[in-house]
């Protein structure tokens, strides 16, 4: 079976330790020259957002990064007080958080199947889905608006919702199932003898215990679902329904009318979210990125 | 090496995760619910941009009152599309194929070819026939104009456009140069050759060049292709003429601009090549002439445009084009954007009334002065606000006289090469004969073999 | 894990696999399937055929492989994955990784002060990256970039007229570079340290211990990442339309953009789900190996 998370996390704390106790003598200039270069790749992700964090608190704000004039706080206020702005916070919430509910349950049942139950084609099946992983929105938009048409699903909250859980799915399910892995079945089946049956024991004992897991995958669901860009944008013409990707979109094309404080202000709303539940869930996301989506 | 805590994830952020995802859908069950009831016909009417938006935010209400004067409950919501043209087709489009489409909308005349084609339009041609407006009042040009190839009608002019010289009279008095409209090709070139002369600068603008993007087709090379003789689609054979003596006659006119160096090349050059040209050189005094379309009154040297030039009626007139042989001047004249009934509505009679209310009367004066372009019927010149923009009435009174070229399917093809073709000339790699050899090729390699001809 | 025993089982297995089979296969694996349908057809949006498409055969692809668009397409986006992808996050990141990582006698404590920063360019969402960047390149003399190189007595430069893809290259390798670096180090932290100490036993350079040791060792890792960040590089759409939707012109018409310009601005959705269907080719083909890659850890 394979090497779970934890494990990885031993061999990072192990290389902590084994650090600390490392000399951190000389080389110094290296060190200098190495925190010379860590600063300045900081710089370099740090600048663009210069812009934005000015122009949300400044009250006459332009696409150009300046010191405010005169800082405010309108530009927020505007944002809650505005229609619109609610509006558009609104709906990301309505299609990350239904994407977010439907994905939980959805992976986590059959996450809970791949870990748990050995039948034919399993392996087969597994890697079906992880190759759909490969499968980005780009290529299939054009089948996927027909299809979307022909369900009814276009300007619809839940047809949106349905397909950003769907392409979120392959790695959220290989998520769960790494960490219904870690799990002992032990555990589980101490449960069975005390009387539990199986989908009790699942619950009672085996949920709780994966539960990091299960929040780890909601996070990175919904930090996709969030941040989705392509989907809505054919998907959705309604105005009413659009989320802030969309809106700050068409915000930004308008170009000669746009309120760039209040720009600033609902990018910032947008991002916190998504910078949050990142730095939460940055571990199991890291592991997924590197290869070894249960670690090393 | 985190400095966050070892743990995959604490156990409050997975409740918040969980509560958000549970507010947001509750928030989804609610948001969709609601909906009609009995009670007045509801339609909905899509326009985009914020002046037009506003425009009808503000006089829809009296349009429902009007209605229940005469005995009809009607509410129109007004839905409101993405800013940006390509973005706002999209979302028509796609709108139109699924079955979503808003009862009226409103969109640049250029998409009625296809929206039509598509069977997504009502067809109007019944109805305008009942109007006695229509023939009334509405310009001809305009009204043949939106007649499609299948000899039906089915979008009526929202205003009408109309594209001439602006040129400083100011600058052209002091110079000593005449300011009686040029007649032709020649005459236009030797006045500001004159004015070059004397100033160095570039003096006229047919803009040309790749960085314009349409505007060297819509604004350039189109009003020189209409003063020739030639013509650049065959309907009959629903071919594009890719290469005729016109299309010569036109290309070469640009190389003698360049090599009198009238033609401000450089500025055509760049991005944004509108800016050192009408905003910069034009209210300078610099450029003298340009092509510029009725809103330029308002939005580009108005007191509030992007250059305001102060006393603008006094020091810019305008001039209609002149043609390549010299023998008849003329205005470009189109609908700029047109009102539409969409063929799923389920209230066309409505429709239509709403249609009528916005092609008459009151808002369409509104309408006119808010995008700055002529009215497209003869009977509003006494209609206020419109009776009070003299310019916009002046450039009414040349609708009859107007040409215009309608896009095709293909035209944005037609548009590339002519950008491409154009900017061998200006840059002086090519002469006028061989960019139009080029500019064949260049069609025809897009547009494909079966698509083009010659003359 | 148990073996899967009697219908029981079976039924328990199927009910709670279901959902999820569902949702993928509906919304991943049929539209897959339809683009490859519908790229015999001459579906479309508008105009005669909009209402009865037609099989037209391969003519969406003899058209595809004559148009040179979709070849300048399918370049600039292999140019686009190769510097930001494959130099730029992989690369460039592992490079700086491999400096900044501790290893048997050199420290860094700082480093994950900086992993907190470098999380930040990945984790907003590409609209706002997008944004944030177009503020930065604007092409005035107000610009950030161009003040910065105005300082130097340059510019101002239209950075999305003139380097329009340079520029969204940088963008798209701002986004990636930093929190690669970070895997990277993880990844380079987590060779045993014993195999080290015994490779420099041995005298070997750090040239050679790199060479012979840690890449080989971490060579899964690095090919997975790899190919998952080309992966995801391929189909990228959103940064890049958001900045400058494809142009000036086609310059930076990447074949996500291509896709949806043909489907979406022209309307011809026979047309783009070809050019859809040979970008699933490729990256089906990418994503094999990738699935091998993967395949000891089912």
């Amino acid at each position: 079976m394979s090497v779970d998370v934890t494990a990885e996390e031993k061999v990072a704390a192990g290389g902590r330790l084994q650090g600390t106790k490392g000399s951190s003598g000389g080389h110094s200039t290296g060190k200098i020259g190495a925190y010379l270069l860590l600063s300045a790749l900081a710089l370099f992700a740090l600048i663009p957002f210069s812009w934005l964090l000015l122009a949300a608190f400044d009250s006459d704000a332009s696409i150009s990064v300046e010191v405010p004039k005169a800082w405010t706080l309108g530009n927020f206020t505007n944002l809650f007080a505005n229609e619109d702005g609610v509006r558009l916070m609104a709906n990301s919430l309505i299609y990350a958080g239904g994407a977010t509910i439907i994905l939980v349950v959805v992976t986590t049942l059959a996450g809970y199947a791949l870990s748990r139950y050995d039948f034919r084609g399993r392996r087969v099946l597994m890697l079906g889905i992880l190759l759909t992983r490969v499968i980005p929105p780009t290529a299939t938009i054009a089948p996927l608006y027909v299809i979307a048409t022909d369900l009814g699903f276009l300007n619809t909250y839940h047809g949106v919702i349905l397909i950003l859980a769907a392409i979120e799915a392959p790695l959220a399910l290989w998520i769960m199932k790494g960490f219904f892995d870690t799990v002992p079945i032990e555990i589980e089946e101490a449960a069975w003898v005390d009387g539990a049956n199986r989908l009790q024991a699942a619950f009672r004992v085996v949920l709780p215990l994966a539960g990091p897991g299960v929040g780890a995958g909601a996070l990175i669901a919904f930090i996709g679902a969030w941040n989705e860009f392509l989907i809505p944008l054919v998907l959705i013409s309604d105005q009413d329904k659009i989320p802030i990707s969309i809106g700050l979109f068409r915000a930004w094309v308008s170009y000669t009318q746009v309120d760039w404080g209040f720009l600033a202000a609902l990018a910032i709303i947008y991002v916190i979210p998504a910078v949050v539940f990142y730095a939460l869930a940055r571990r199991a996301l890291q592991a997924s990125l590197a290869g070894g989506l249960a670690g090393t | 090496m985190a400095s966050t805590s070892k743990r995959h994830l604490r156990r409050p952020a997975l409740t918040l995760a969980l509560a958000l995802a549970v507010i947001a859908v509750t928030a989804a069950c609610t948001a969709d619910s609601g909906g009609g009831s009995g009670g007045p016909v509801e339609l909905t009417l899509l326009d985009h941009q914020e002046p037009r938006v506003e425009l009808l935010k503000k006089l829809l209400p009296q349009f429902e009152q009007d209605m229940e004067e005469q005995g009809k409950k009607i509410s129109v919501e007004l839905l409101e599309g993405p800013a940006e043209d390509t973005q706002f087709a999209t979302k028509l489009t796609l709108d139109y194929n699924s079955g979503n489409a808003p009862d009226v909308a409103s969109f640049g005349n250029s998409s009625t070819v296809d929206f039509a084609t598509s069977g997504f339009l009502l067809d109007l041609t019944p109805m305008t026939e009942e109007w006695t407006d229509w023939d009334e009042h509405f310009y001809e040009q305009l009204r043949e104009e939106l007649v499609q190839p299948d000899g039906k009608t089915y979008a009526v002019p929202r205003e009408a456009q109309i594209v001439q010289l602006f040129y400083r009279k100011d600058v052209l008095q002091s110079d000593g140069i005449s300011t009686a409209q040029p007649q032709s090709w020649d005459d236009l070139l030797d006045r500001m050759t004159q004015v070059t002369r004397k100033s160095g600068e570039p003096s006229l603008l047919f803009p040309a060049g790749e960085a314009w993007g349409g505007g060297t087709f819509f604004e350039g090379f189109i009003h020189l292709m209409l003063g020739t003789g030639s013509s650049l689609y065959d309907a009959e054979e629903s071919k594009w003429i890719v290469a005729s003596p016109g299309l010569t006659a036109v290309l070469t006119y640009y190389e003698s601009l360049t090599e009198a160096g009238v033609m401000p090349v450089d500025p055509l050059l760049n991005p944004e090549p509108w800016v050192p040209t009408k905003y910069e050189a034009f209210p300078k005094g610099d450029l003298v002439a340009t092509t510029c379309g009725t809103w330029c009154w308002i939005f580009d040297w108005g007191p509030e445009g992007a250059a305001p030039i102060d006393g603008l009626f006094k020091k810019v007139s305008t001039w209609e084009f002149p043609t390549e042989n010299g023998d008849d001047t003329f205005v470009w004249g189109s609908s700029g954007w047109v009102w539409a009934i969409s063929a799923d509505t389920e209230n066309p009679e409505e429709a239509w009334e709403l249609v009528k209310w916005l092609a008459s009367g009151d808002f369409m004066a509104q309408n006119a002065v808010t995008v700055g372009a002529a009215s497209p019927r003869d009977d509003l010149r006494n209609v206020p606000p419109y009776s009070d923009y003299d310019f916009l009435i002046d450039a009414e009174r040349q609708l009859p006289k107007a040409r215009s070229f309608v896009a095709l399917p293909g035209t944005d093809k037609i548009v590339q090469a002519v950008g491409e073709a154009t900017e061998q000339v200006i840059t002086g790699r090519m002469s006028g004969e061989e960019a139009a050899e080029f500019l064949a090729e260049r069609a025809t390699e897009l547009l494909g073999e079966e698509n083009v001809k010659s003359l | 894990m148990r073996r899967v025993d009697g219908w029981r089982d079976r039924l328990t297995v199927m009910a709670f696999l279901a959902p999820a089979l569902i949702l993928i296969g509906v919304f991943l694996v049929w539209p897959a399937l339809w683009a490859l349908y519908q790229s015999f057809t001459n579906r479309a949006l508008t105009g005669l055929t909009a209402m009865n498409p037609s099989f037209v055969g391969l003519d969406n692809y003899t058209r595809l492989l004559a148009d040179a668009d979709f070849y300048a397409s399918l370049l600039r986006t292999v140019t686009f994955v190769f510097f930001s992808a494959i130099v730029g996050q992989t690369l460039f990141a592992f490079l700086i990784a491999y400096l900044m990582a501790n290893r048997p006698g050199w420290r860094l404590r700082a480093v994950p002060v900086f992993a907190v920063i470098f999380v930040l360019p990945l984790a907003v969402p590409e609209t706002v990256a997008a944004l944030t960047w177009a503020s930065m390149v604007n092409g005035t003399e107000s610009g950030l970039i161009n003040r910065m190189i105005g300082v130097l007595g340059a510019g101002p430069i239209q950075w999305l007229q003139d380097y329009a893809m340079e520029t969204v290259t940088i963008v798209n390798i701002w986004r990636g570079l930093s929190f690669a670096m970070v895997l990277f180090i993880a990844a380079l932290e987590g060779v045993p340290r014993d195999v080290l100490e015994a490779s420099m036993v041995d005298g070997a350079s750090a040239w050679q211990q790199l060479r012979r040791v840690t890449i080989p060792l971490l060579r899964p890792q690095i090919l997975t990442f790899l190919m998952l960040t080309t992966i995801t590089t391929f189909g990228i759409f959103g940064l890049v339309y958001f900045l400058t939707r494809g142009g000036p012109g086609n310059a930076t018409e990447i074949i996500g953009i291509y896709i949806y310009n043909q489907a979406f601005q022209f309307f011809e959705i026979g047309y783009g789900s070809a050019a859809g269907v040979l970008l699933l080719a490729i990256l089906l083909g990418l994503g094999t190996y990738y699935v091998r890659l993967m395949r000891d850890q089912v």
